[in-house]
């Protein structure tokens, strides 16, 4: 474990020494070195994307970055601005640039097949729209796997009326994931072999240990249930420090992110997770984190030690660092196989220790849904949560077709709201940790109309092969999901996957139902937890197609739904 | 072979410059030596047991090849072309076409095959042979993967063969012809690099014992890669 942290440790410290020469600057067009992130801000933006030339991990490689920056520019809007974007596309294939989380007409939307057609090589695409929200936001490119090699930023909405918390000064923080591997070679060593970047598998010492413990029967038994499903429960993440190199603005953890406050400040962090494949556990050692928002949306504060951020998910806290001191902000990876690392002080040559990363955790029965007796956990939540998972009046359930085939290795047998669970690895850790349960709106929701009907969409998927899809049917299978403007519906997922899925639907809002009706809160990206039940309301209040998918970008080719509102 | 290597690892390549546009379901080639060693035994034997296929998620085409060349003899090798076809989570059926050599002998069957992992993970290939006169054959293959540590792994074998009737010529007799015990010990450089070292103990029963016969137990080294 301490060895896959020093290796990219060591990967960044001789990033800075290497020579770029060492790549082939030969042959074609459109070839730019890497800048510096900068914020931009206006209503008229110009954004090109470039192959460009960066050194993460020691060795030069090629990203694809916006205006040469990986991360791309902070876009800083004004809610209620006009927002015109004009983005030229200098690869020499097709791209794009979808506004994640933005509210706008489906034609602005910016997935390729679904919205538009996507940005040509050498074209360049207009996108307008008014601007009618507020908060912490990014953009990525929705073609093929250019969001994983750095077509992603965030983008700044300041609110028309000041937001209710006060602080003094503010950092955007994109955790990201980066790779010298090319997407499409990941991608084919995850379909030839799934677990090919997992190298915290079950060994026979795992099992003598058991034995030792608990008796060769016992320990037997305990192995019997997942070597008859013939899965891991080591099964954390598909890609990991292996290949990846986790980065905090764009920074590795050699170089590291610096932000800056100065004595007595209350600090604001945006903090974005614009991973491809990586969720992150972030904390801040010695310091309380106020969560303010989650996904654009102001919510009820609430202090926390530490918070898992899904790919896709932003997350904006406020922290009261003391004077002259160094703060690490740790995100480490689920699997625990690396971190992204940023240096919170007042002055950048004052670093604060590295914190150890923390041991690697296996999932449990609960996480495969096969768990009957979740009272013995958690007695005291499942009395608040248990009404959660049945409505005040009932509502007619729309049946959606459903395929237990080839592609589907795995049913969740008994899956459970799990909002109050941190999910494994965060468990117990003796840090408070951030749940879906402690996230309040600060609008209330009783008003909002009640659900028209629901329908339950299955995460299925076939780890052994590599396949992903919704119901057992991967998307080029299926019909789009047809939603009727102007009615609310609720939406209920049930994970029958060992992993967590960020689900995004594009266009509309999700308010995740969290346990108090009257303060559901408003996300983009919600994440279902492996082998769990969650459930959301959505009023189709916009008209046109819209994508809705995991967001894991090797999953979303196939974990993939058109929607259609009319 | 070379020819074939040389043809898969083309495709490699236009599969994976196809993808940005397409879907999940790539099409993809790859091949698999899963082993290639010598074989300290009293004839000194080279083997190989090696396999690729090019395909998508559900249907894939498979070429298996499984061989051995003793001193100052021609090789013998079984392979096999089949069409190959996702029917359950974990399991792949398969029909094609067998040919084997022995010495300047060869013999042609149809061969029906299921392939996947068992409970427990067990990786299992059951085939049923079919040739002229009505001769049927069996060759099952059980192979698991224990690791000691990430990298260094212990993979048991056991394999069985049996036939319905002799076939003198190819040195296959009636009832159960082969077993074969055999575990490799190898250490993964990379995931796609392994050196390895083994020891295997092979007897030849019933009328191909008469033909052949054999019963040794011997140390192997090689190397497994796939690409
Ligand atoms: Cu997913």
């Amino acid at each position: 474990m301490q060895n896959i942290s020093r290796r990219t440790f060591v990967k960044g410290v001789i990033a800075a020494g290497m020579a770029l020469s060492s790549v082939n600057l030969n042959a074609d067009t459109h070839r730019i070195k890497r800048q510096k992130t900068e914020e931009l801000s206006g209503t008229v933006f110009h954004l090109s994307i470039d192959k460009t030339l960066v050194n993460i991990t020691g060795k030069p490689s090629y990203a694809t970055a916006v205006n040469g920056m990986l991360q791309g520019p902070t876009l800083r809007w004004r809610e209620g601005d006009t927002v015109t974007l004009h983005v030229t596309n200098n690869l020499d294939e097709s791209s794009s640039i979808h506004w994640h989380g933005i509210i706008l007409p489906y034609q602005m939307d910016g997935v390729p097949g679904i919205s538009y057609n996507g940005i040509a090589p050498g074209e360049t695409f207009t996108y307008t729209f008014r601007v009618q929200q507020s908060g912490t936001y990014w953009y990525h490119s929705h073609s093929g796997f250019q969001e994983q090699t750095g077509v992603y930023g965030a983008i700044v909405i300041e609110p028309k009326e000041k937001d209710p918390f006060a602080y003094d000064r503010e950092h955007v923080v994109v955790l990201s994931d980066y790779s010298d591997e090319k997407p499409a070679n990941i991608y084919r060593k995850l379909k030839l072999s799934a677990d090919y970047y997992n190298f915290n598998q079950r060994t026979l010492g795992d099992f003598f240990s058991q034995v030792k413990e608990k008796g060769f029967l016992e320990a037997f038994q305990e192995r019997k249930m997942w070597n008859e499903m013939r899965m891991s429960d080591r099964d954390l993440s598909d890609v990991t420090g292996y290949t990846y190199t986790f980065l905090m603005s764009g920074q590795n953890p050699a170089t590291r992110f610096q932000a800056l406050f100065q004595n007595g400040e209350k600090v604001r962090l945006r903090i974005i997770n614009a991973a491809a494949m990586t969720f992150f556990d972030l904390r801040i050692p010695g310091l309380k984190m106020k969560v303010v928002a989650t996904d654009g949306n102001n919510i009820q504060p609430v202090d926390v030690d530490e918070f898992r951020i899904g790919v896709a998910e932003t997350y904006d806290v406020i922290v009261e660092p003391e004077d002259d001191k160094a703060y690490a902000i740790f995100a480490q990876a689920i699997d625990r196989s690396g971190y992204a690392l940023g240096n919170l002080s007042t002055d950048e040559n004052i670093l604060a220790d590295v914190p150890k990363l923390d041991k690697r955790q296996t999932l449990t029965l609960k996480d495969m849904g096969m768990n009957k007796n979740m009272s013995s956990m958690k007695k005291m939540d499942m009395s608040q949560k248990e009404n959660m998972s049945s409505l005040k009046k009932p509502i007619p359930l729309t049946k959606l077709p459903m395929k237990w085939d080839v592609g589907t290795t795995m049913r969740a047998m008994n899956p459970q709201y799990r909002l109050n669970d941190p999910g494994v690895g965060l468990r117990n850790n003796g840090r408070k940790v951030l749940t879906y349960a402690d996230l309040r709106s600060l609008r209330s929701t009783k008003d909002d109309k009640y659900p028209d009907r629901e329908i339950i969409l299955h995460l299925t998927g076939n780890m052994e092969r590599y396949m992903w899809s919704i119901n057992g049917i991967p998307y080029h299978e299926a019909d789009p999901l047809e939603f009727h403007y102007g009615e609310r519906l609720r939406i209920t997922y049930i994970n029958d996957t060992m992993m967590n899925h960020p689900m995004h639907l594009h266009g509309l809002w999700s308010d995740l139902e969290t346990g108090d009706e009257n303060h559901l809160v408003r996300k983009h990206t919600i994440i279902s937890q492996p082998g769990s039940k969650i459930s959301f309301r959505v009023t189709i209040d916009a008209k046109g197609a819209w994508a809705y998918h995991c967001h894991l970008l090797y999953h979303m080719t196939d974990m993939f739904r058109k929607v259609v509102v009319s | 072979m070379k020819n074939l290597l040389i043809k898969l690892t083309l495709l490699a390549s236009v599969a994976t410059a196809s993808f940005a546009g397409g879907g999940g379901d790539i099409l993809r080639a790859s091949f698999t030596a899963d082993s290639l060693e010598y074989q300290a035994n009293d004839e000194k034997t080279i083997y190989w047991d090696t396999y690729g296929y090019i395909g998508y998620d559900l249907n894939k085409i498979y070429i298996y090849s499984e061989g051995e060349k003793v001193d100052n003899a021609s090789a013998d090798s079984e392979n096999q072309l089949l069409y190959s076809r996702a029917i359950a989570p974990f399991w792949d059926i398969q029909a094609g076409v067998d040919y084997d050599i022995a010495g300047s002998e060869h013999k042609t069957w149809a061969v029906v095959a299921l392939s996947g992992l068992a409970p427990y993970f067990f990786e299992t290939r059951v085939a049923l042979l079919f040739g002229d006169n009505g001769n049927v054959g069996l060759r099952i293959d059980l192979e698991y993967e224990a690791l000691i540590t990430q990298k260094l792994i212990l993979t048991p074998k056991f394999t069985l063969d049996a036939y319905s009737k002799d076939v003198p010529t190819m040195e296959y007799g009636s009832g159960v012809s082969n077993i074969t015990f055999g575990a490799r010990l190898r250490y993964e450089i990379k995931r796609e690099f392994a050196p390895y070292i083994g020891v295997e103990w092979s007897k030849n029963y019933g009328n191909t014992g008469k033909f052949s016969p054999l019963d040794e137990a011997y140390v192997t080294g090689g190397i497994r890669f796939w690409f």
